[in-house]
């Protein structure tokens, strides 16, 4: 059976971790230069027109990108003589970006990523923040180990400031390391208490099942309102989650309703996970916000809109493609709720690098690629799910799991007997949801192969849908029934 | 009509004059403005009955007195003027510095008593800056020659340091050449000293704005002699820049920063990781710019070695990485540079 936590489990609102070198030109805001400094760009631009040489024109490209001046015709002609006579030079480079803008290294590989990053670290080791890129391009390739190395690297160069912290504590959690990620955003909070660093602090606790810290430094920096808009609204919604998981239900709407502003989009999402618990209404493409993927996807998974939650998901894993929840979340609607399994295993199969040692991962792959009668990766899947496995909920999906993957290959007796086996174990723990998943799936599975138990369960994940008040199975039930009276192709 | 007529400046009308001690202004030199005197100072070539050339530096006050606030103009033009003539006696004597041969002051005969005195200064003349050799000469292609250049750039900044004064303002155009084997540094204008109050010293980025050290962008940076010091170590690298990739270290810095998407916040402390990380790409651009030239690999990476050291964008740890821990007040000094080009130097000769 597919496994999703989404429904059940708060996610943990942890930074954002985007590698520095792929995004965007930033908006220059640097300090403006008073009138006593000294500027001799006149000068270099009187000589690049008087001589019109190789190292006057490189003389003036430089100097105009060192004082960052706008654009204009006379730079250009520089900066074209220089690719044209120096093609090679890094003056050539950097006129070449001038005339064209930046280029990212978008089109690179990920292994060249790693590539060149390690390079550079090599270079340089002192910046953390080459070596927070090289742990991401890690992460991304399922290199845990070199990820680890990596980050520890970019820990012991940090100084402690925000930007360095922030990537760190989200690779050691993606890691499994949320203590270390903690210890070190708590030393960076002794530095600069930045509202960043406080929330991360927060979500952290939350992993980890402990009390923050900083819950008091939140609250001050609130009323000191000196910070940003969206440093408030990022800080807002994590109290509020904190209330959330206490229980305090009211004062996590009275701290939210203080939010002025359109937030940035990982606060959005958290909102909007707030907000259906707390039966607020939220609109996140009000926000207008380009990469609110996450927020996009769970309220249209409130909504019940599962094509627009999918198609919000696949950005929201393009995004962040480390991030297990994201594939995991998407592969459920896909495979479970959309039925597309394709879809799903297009998801997973990164899953499969990014999350190699999660659960989820695995057992949905296996489901997926027994759907698609893909028997013999569905095997490998259930071996890598079952090294996996670690509590007994887990054990009991991949039986369920299992089950399905038998009746496949024809063993239809030995693949009802595990799910009933598991829908018996999910029962006891009064797990009604997990049970009548189990229920629908085995239900679908031997009507397919024509055995008549089926109506009687489908009946009863009905049932175990109605007293769980589970919404979303009920409407699989309805689905699976269409697809019973139907007939499978 | 003579030339001179046409000029209204008395600084400007002075060539032919004879400025005693056996020197005759030859002829205007077309120069760009330094801070010393700024818009106020006009270049002269001059020359010795003995065959000496002298490069000589006049200032008027007529255009001071043109100024907005003209009393404070006045104040500005003679503490930099006597503040560049003690730190060029004091200077006199270093090997790789440019030495001041005379200075003083004389009446022109042009415009009304008082206002038609020129004051000057008269330095030795050099072949030319950095850049103009570098393309009279082609010298482009040429390792050692640039070695050799940073090398004397390094022993001139350790002599000044040595006698407790600060450049501030290195870049190719104060390097003067005065024989294939000897560069001197130009232009104290700018400079600081340990002990004396100089103009420039409550200016945030006394040198040129194009080749500054990142931290001098942002306020609140600590301004001790010891800063400034490690500023000219930052100018010192950003040469290395210039002889090989034609760019100075800031224009790399900032070209490199333009693909990291961080919005700068006008702190120094948060913004830092974000420069470490720019200069840490533009080391590399560095590198595989001088991969694609005849640079043979071991200088290459000795030179990217010494740059990750001398341009390091955190001031407090600019300079030596064996002494941050051990000596931390020994991290800068220039001597360790100086021998390391030279090795360098010596790599390229065995290499080529």
């Amino acid at each position: 059976m597919n496994a999703s936590n989404i429904d059940h489990v708060p996610r943990i609102f942890l930074p954002r971790w985007i590698p520095t070198n792929v995004g965007t030109i930033s908006k220059d805001t640097r300090t403006s230069l008073a009138a006593e400094l000294q500027d001799t760009f006149e000068s270099h631009f009187s000589d690049w027109k008087k001589e019109q040489s190789l190292s006057s024109a490189e003389a003036l490209v430089a100097y105009a990108i060192s004082t960052e001046r706008p654009f204009d015709s006379s730079i250009a002609c520089a900066a074209k003589f220089v690719i044209e006579n120096a093609p090679t030079s890094l003056s050539a480079k950097h006129s070449k970006e001038l005339l064209e803008g930046a280029s990212p290294l978008a089109d690179t590989t990920i292994y060249h990523k790693i590539a060149s990053t390690r390079r550079i670290a090599r270079k340089y080791p002192f910046s953390a923040l080459v070596w927070s890129d090289l742990a991401y391009y890690h992460c991304l390739t399922g290199n845990r180990k070199s990820a680890r190395a990596a980050a520890i690297a970019s820990d012991h160069v940090s100084s402690g400031a925000p930007s360095e912290v922030l990537p760190f504590s989200r690779c050691m959690v993606h890691l499994d390391e949320p203590e270390h990620a903690l210890r070190s955003t708590r030393a960076s909070l002794k530095l600069n208490p930045t509202p960043a660093v406080i929330s991360t602090e927060m979500a952290i606790c939350q992993i980890l099942d402990t009390s923050t810290k900083h819950y008091h430094n939140a609250i001050k920096l609130i009323a000191s309102k000196n910070i940003t808009p969206q440093e408030d609204a990022k800080l807002r919604a994590s109290i509020a989650t904190e209330f959330v998981n206490s229980g305090s239900d009211r004062k996590a709407k009275k701290i939210i309703s203080g939010i002025q502003i359109n937030p940035d989009e990982n606060t959005l999402a958290q909102l909007v996970w707030l907000s259906g618990v707390l039966g607020l209404e939220l609109n996140p493409a009000s926000a207008g916000l380009k990469e609110a993927n996450e927020a996009i996807a769970r309220a249209a998974y409130q909504e019940r809109d599962y094509a627009l939650c999918l198609k919000a998901t696949e950005g929201w894993c393009a995004f962040q493609p480390f991030s297990v929840t994201a594939i995991s979340f998407g592969s459920y609607v896909a495979g479970f709720l959309t039925d597309d399994h394709e879809r799903s295993l297009k998801l997973l199969q990164q899953g499969q690098i990014v999350g190699a040692e999660s659960f989820t991962i695995w057992n949905n792959s296996a489901f997926d690629y027994s759907k698609l009668d893909r028997l013999k990766e569905a095997e490998r899947a259930l071996q890598m799910a079952s090294r996996c496995a670690i509590t007994d909920e887990d054990r009991d999906v991949l039986n369920a799991t299992t089950g399905l993957y038998l009746i496949r290959k024809g063993s239809a007796a030995s693949g009802e007997a595990l799910y009933r086996q598991s829908i018996k174990n999910f029962m006891s723990r009064k797990d009604l949801r997990s049970a009548s998943i189990a229920s629908l799936m085995c239900a679908e599975e031997l009507s397919r192969v024509g055995n008549s138990d089926a109506a009687t369960l489908l009946q009863e994940a009905n049932k175990l849908a109605e007293e769980g008040k589970h919404p979303r199975i009920l409407e699989a039930v309805q689905m699976i029934r269409k697809k019973i009276s139907k007939g499978f192709d | 009509m003579s030339p001179q007529a046409s000029h209204s400046r008395p600084a400007e009308t002075l060539v032919g004059k004879d400025i005693g001690n056996g020197w005759t202004i030859v002829s205007l030199i077309k120069r760009s403005p330094s801070a010393t005197g700024g818009k106020f100072s006009v270049g002269y070539e001059a020359q010795h009955s003995d065959g000496r050339k002298g490069f000589l530096k006049a200032i008027d006050l007529t255009e001071v007195l043109q100024a907005p606030d003209t009393m404070k103009a006045m104040q500005a033009i003679s503490e930099a003027y006597n503040f560049e003539v003690t730190i060029c006696k004091q200077c006199k004597e270093l090997k790789n510095v440019v030495s001041i041969f005379e200075h003083g002051e004389f009446s022109t005969g042009h415009g009304f008593p008082g206002i038609d005195k020129v004051f000057y200064l008269l330095f030795e003349s050099a072949d030319g800056d950095l850049r103009e050799i570098l393309d009279r000469e082609h010298r482009h292609d040429d390792l050692i020659w640039k070695l050799r250049t940073l090398r004397n750039v390094a022993a001139g900044l350790g002599q000044l340091h040595a006698s407790g004064i600060t450049h501030q303002d290195l870049k190719p155009s104060n390097i003067l050449g005065f024989s294939e084997n000897l560069f001197k540094l130009g232009d104290l204008g700018c400079s600081s000293a340990a002990t004396i109050i100089g103009p420039r010293d409550r200016v945030r980025i006394p040198g040129d704005t194009g080749y500054a050290p990142i931290e001098l962008f942002y306020s609140g940076h600590k301004q001790s002699f010891f800063d400034r010091c490690a500023a000219d170590l930052y100018l010192l690298g950003s040469l290395i820049f210039f002889h090989f990739g034609a760019t100075s270290a800031k224009s790399a810095l900032i070209a490199a920063r333009r693909r990291i998407p961080h919005e700068i916040t006008n702190i120094f402390d948060l913004d830092l990781p974000h420069w470490q990380q720019a200069f840490a790409y533009s080391l590399d651009e560095l590198s595989e710019s001088m991969g694609a030239t005849n640079i043979p690999l071991p200088v290459a990476n000795g030179l990217i070695e010494l740059l990750s050291e001398l341009c390091e964008p955190n001031p407090a740890r600019r300079g030596s990485r064996k002494r941050i821990a051990a000596k931390p007040d020994q991290r800068l000094l220039l001597r360790r540079y100086e021998s390391k080009l030279l090795h360098l130097e010596r790599l390229a000769w065995t290499l080529q």
